[in-house]
């Protein structure tokens, strides 16, 4: 059963509004500390908000060109979760998230997806349709995501403790989110859609408890020295 | 091993000093050093940008004073989330 269109877009509005309030912590906690990691995560969450947004956007038909709307909520989406992966693994290489690392990643990264998929899919040698561009996006995506739930685990894995698997849970539905999609893309079983949004509004739940959860004591295992 | 970011450090030494004031007894720099994993003559600067900044009094040893509490009372918060998101940077 495929959920009704009205439904659909007050879960993207939903999304939407949860996807900001996760990146506005972020920013605000940012202009307090400073602290890259801060800025790259509500880098990322805005980037999600804003594919988010275009889903809405263009199921509402505010700009009738729905190809503009779906190449900006691929942009976002893809963007926003390479992103959170490539912050993940550039505080794992260097001991802290660097900006400019992350956004050339990101690009980089892009880029040669952009070329490849110019390249070597049919129509070779022309910008590919946005149909076989979704379907690289959610697999992107979804590699991304699944990245970011073996980066997010390592507190768990040292200290193993229910509130330090909110976050690797988040991304684990996020990226089952994005496994669904590629399978509605390959199989055109419109009927998953619903599952879809399951899986994001319960992730995104999960990451604004990880955020308003009250504090613990800190696990001592993760101190360092200066 | 990472080097940790200017408000993590400002962070460890306010939250070293409120538990070695808490003890009871006068508060030991040297023992402030400790807990705050930093050498004594680190800590001795960062105590001065802490008084500059209003969030330690000039007294000797220095106290927390509500602005130092209330930056306490985020680097808290900050670090929690920090580690719910695997960031083990700290």
């Amino acid at each position: 059963m495929v959920p009704s269109p009205f439904l659909l877009v007050g879960l993207d509005l939903v999304s939407l509004l949860l996807e900001v309030v996760v990146a506005a912590f972020f920013l605000q906690t940012w202009r307090r500390t400073g602290n890259a990691t801060h800025l790259l995560f509500a880098i990322g969450f805005f980037l999600l908000a804003l594919g988010t947004g275009a889903v809405s956007s263009s199921a509402l038909d505010l700009l009738r060109n729905v190809e503009t709307w779906d190449g900006l909520r691929m942009g976002g989406q893809t963007g926003g979760a390479l992103v959170l992966f490539f912050s993940y693994a550039s505080m794992r290489r260097g001991g802290h998230a660097n900006i400019l690392r992350v956004a050339a990643a990101t690009i980089a990264f892009a880029a040669s997806l952009m070329v490849i998929l110019y390249v070597f899919v049919p129509p070779f040698l022309e910008v590919p349709s946005l149909e076989s561009m979704a379907v690289v996006a959610d697999a992107v995506q979804f590699l991304a995501y699944a990245g970011c739930v073996a980066f997010a685990s390592i507190t768990y894995r040292r200290v193993p403790q229910p509130e330090y698997l909110l976050v690797p849970g988040a991304f684990m539905l996020l990226a089952l989110s994005k496994y669904t999609w590629v399978l509605i893309d390959l199989s055109h079983a419109i009927n998953l859609v619903g599952f879809v949004y399951v899986w994001r509004i319960l992730a995104l739940g999960l990451l604004l408890g990880a955020l308003l959860l009250p504090r613990r004591p800190r696990p001592e295992a993760s101190r360092e020295p200066a | 091993m990472s080097r940790r970011e200017r408000w993590s450090i400002l962070g460890a030494i306010l939250l070293a000093l409120e538990e070695e004031l808490q003890r009871g007894e006068e508060a030991r720099l040297s023992n402030v050093a400790t807990r705050a994993n930093l050498p004594y003559d680190r800590l001795v600067a960062y105590l001065t940008k802490l008084q500059a900044g209003g969030l330690l009094t000039e007294d000797k040893p220095p106290r927390i004073t509500e602005k130092g509490r209330e930056f306490l009372r985020h680097y808290r918060q900050w670090v929690s989330v920090l580690d719910r998101f695997g960031v083990d940077q700290l």
